[in-house]
């Protein structure tokens, strides 16, 4: 069985054409069935280190369904999740995000009370010196590490254009802000792999371009893997060097945009059976 | 050589404060001199409730469990203190003046509120984890449930019967006894119940006005007694203005802890998203421990000092007040900790002022007869007026 998975893996790197390097993530052949539904069905999807990766398929076919199993926020059925050259499958989600998986979320889930900042400083790793102890008795071990994480917090603000929102409850700021400082505060994590719900749903087409530009910007200057789900095909094409296509919870194709495109497995699955 | 009750302190239930009798004498020096006490002692009740309402607000405010078994925790913490008083003996460490006393106390306390905060991780750990996704009324019967069940496994442990707080001991050498004694000075004897508990009975081994002769002390050696002791009463006014006076420096410090610290950046992503905070790297299983421990720790120092005061713990003794610490959450508007001081507070004046007010200015005499429904209407009237309480906000429905 796990040898079965594990060339259905192989597999699915193979026809990315890609595979020199050992890959930073790699599903191998997950499934999850929820009593008698199966929402992912064996689905394989392996990434390049700085591969920028797109997942798209009808509503339903299971993308968030997998970005859930590849979290850790749902457990699989079957199958494994590989990530950084181990088998992630059995950690819990917050310990796969502090190994550098860091996701954003299809419908906001900023913390609404706390501030832009509080946001972005509450993941960010501590450094020395800012333990209970040092906390408690106000040590400047401690305050200079608070200043440490102020200043990564704000220059991570900064650096999507959020800094004059900094002291803001994230509630209050305007939607396309707020997803942004989802970014923001999965940056927060020092990610290697950033996985991207629908980044731009709700955005109007000027800003979904600058958001394009932004996440193509930080993979060079952050050497990040990005898998992104998004609706809108200008945007995964515009951007994505590969892409998976989901429908029914299974794999139906998987290319260059250009490939997909023509597929015309996807072009049924998008415009319904009788389009052909 | 005779034998003497074990002293007891005050009533169990602050309700002592009924059978104070008031001057009849009109005029507004008098009546404020009256009022006083009822003050103080308003703000002594107080403080615990606000001890004890911390727990309740910070493990609603971060889960949103109504959490029923924390006046347990708040007993527990008061019986380990109880054990730590009368077992440890630190009195008798050679220190001066009321030095070993006060180590007493303070090791005490230290006991109570880390078995306390222990106790509460442990039964969020098995109790109260297991159904945290079954929904709120599961946990919260849950809760209720537990809160019965330490209340039995105390009974089976310790005993329904409630036993007296023990009077700080200061101790003595006999060598050092004056020619005459000036206090009573004892030595316990501990005998068995027909129920198989021990008992210490405290006997006079030396009465106040005896001559210490030589005799005397050939005598107490001859039964192995070199030390013995006199009991020290503790002045409740003092010892609540004491634990005002601590849960003034400590309710900031916790405040602080949950507003700036990394913990408590992580207390409040887990209470505004907690499935967001798993998947940004927080632990939140660890995170509602803490919780759990920082409320109960706080709860087992409130026992400590309820005891302290009131005088008797018994396996109910956190059932009244921990009702009425959850009363004080809720006024104060729970999930928010200045609100759970201020609504302990406000409770704890109420519960004796108002009554003494009523009784005083409108002539009703069984008016502290009445003083727990004097609360709860109380309650009811502050949430008629401000249903979030006095700190709380308005929930936002999610979409």
């Amino acid at each position: 069985m796990a040898r079965l998975a594990r060339a259905a893996g192989r597999g699915a790197g193979a026809r990315g054409g890609r595979a020199v390097s050992p890959p930073l993530f790699e599903t191998r052949a997950v499934t999850k069935r929820y009593g008698g539904l199966t929402a992912v069905r064996a689905v394989s999807v392996r990434l390049e280190p700085g591969e920028l990766v797109g997942l798209i398929g009808p509503n339903g076919a299971g993308k968030t369904t997998l970005f859930n199993l590849i979290t850790g926020a749902d457990t699989v059925s079957e199958g494994r999740v590989w990530f950084a050259g181990r088998d992630v499958t059995a950690l819990k989600d917050y310990q796969r995000a502090r190994l550098g998986m860091a996701r954003t979320f299809q419908n906001i889930r900023l913390w609404p009370d706390m501030s832009a900042l509080d946001n972005v400083r509450a993941v960010l790793a501590p450094g020395p010196g800012s333990g209970a102890v040092a906390a408690v008795l106000r040590l400047p071990a401690f305050r200079r590490s608070e200043a440490a994480l102020t200043a990564r917090a704000e220059a991570l603000l900064d650096r999507l254009g959020l800094r004059a929102h900094a002291d803001a409850r994230s509630v209050d700021l305007p939607y396309g802000e707020q997803r942004k400082l989802e970014i923001c505060r999965a940056l927060a994590l020092e990610p290697r792999l950033l996985l991207l719900d629908e980044p731009a749903a709700g955005m109007n087409p000027a800003e979904k371009a600058a958001l394009m530009a932004t996440v193509e910007e930080l993979r060079r200057e952050r050497n990040l893997t990005i898998l992104v789900i998004e609706h809108d095909m200008k945007f995964v094409m515009g951007i994505c060097e590969r892409i998976y296509v989901l429908d029914h919870g299974e794999e139906i194709a998987h290319g260059r945009p250009d490939e997909v495109r023509a597929d015309p497995k996807v072009i049924e699955a998008y415009l319904g059976g009788g389009a052909c | 050589m005779s034998l003497v009750a074990a002293p007891l302190l005050a009533a169990p239930f602050p309700a002592a404060g009924a059978g104070v009798p008031l001057a009849t004498a009109p005029g507004a020096v008098g009546f404020f001199e009256d009022l006083l006490p009822f003050l103080l002692n308003g703000f002594g009740l107080g403080a615990i409730f606000a001890f004890i309402a911390l727990g309740y607000t910070m493990v609603y405010g971060i889960i949103k469990l109504i959490n029923f078994a924390h006046g347990e925790f708040f007993m527990f913490g008061a019986y380990v203190g109880y054990f730590c008083l009368r077992d440890l003996e630190l009195e008798r460490v050679a220190l001066p003046g009321p030095l070993p006393i006060v180590l007493d106390f303070l090791v005490a306390l230290t006991a109570a509120a880390f078995a306390a905060g222990l106790l509460a991780v442990l039964t969020e750990r098995l109790a109260y984890r297991p159904v945290r996704k079954a929904g709120r009324i599961a946990a919260l019967l849950t809760a209720v449930g537990v809160s019965l069940l330490l209340q039995n496994v105390a009974m089976r442990l310790w005993g329904a019967q409630a036993r007296a707080f023990p009077d700080p001991k200061a101790w003595s050498r006999v060598a050092d006894l004056p020619e005459v004694a000036r206090d009573d000075w004892h030595r316990d004897v501990a005998f068995h119940t027909d129920a198989g508990a021990e008992i210490l009975e405290p006997r006079v081994e030396v009465a106040a006005g005896t001559r210490v002769d030589p005799a005397l002390r050939e005598a107490l050696a001859a039964r192995g007694v070199d030390h013995v002791y006199r009991t020290v009463t503790l002045d409740r006014d003092a010892l609540q203005a004491f634990v005002l006076l601590a849960l003034l420096l400590w309710a900031p410090l916790l405040w602080w802890l949950v507003k700036r610290t990394r913990m408590g950046k992580a207390m409040r992503a887990v209470s505004e998203d907690p499935d967001a905070a798993r998947l940004m790297g927080i632990p939140l299983d660890r995170v509602v421990a803490a919780t759990f421990f920082l409320g109960a720790f706080v709860a087992g120092v409130g026992g400590v000092a309820y005891i302290a005061t009131y005088g008797k713990v018994f396996p109910l003794v956190g059932f009244l007040p921990g009702l009425k610490a959850f009363v004080a959450a809720v006024i104060g508007g729970i999930g928010s900790i200045p609100g759970a001081i201020l609504g302990g507070l406000i409770l704890g004046v109420t519960e004796m002022v108002l009554p003494f007010l009523l009784q005083r200015l409108a002539g009703w005499e069984e008016a502290f007869a009445w003083k727990d429904a004097i609360a709860f209407a109380f309650l009811i009237l502050v949430l008629v007026v401000r249903p979030t309480g006095l700190f709380g906000r308005a929930t936002r429905e999610k979409v």
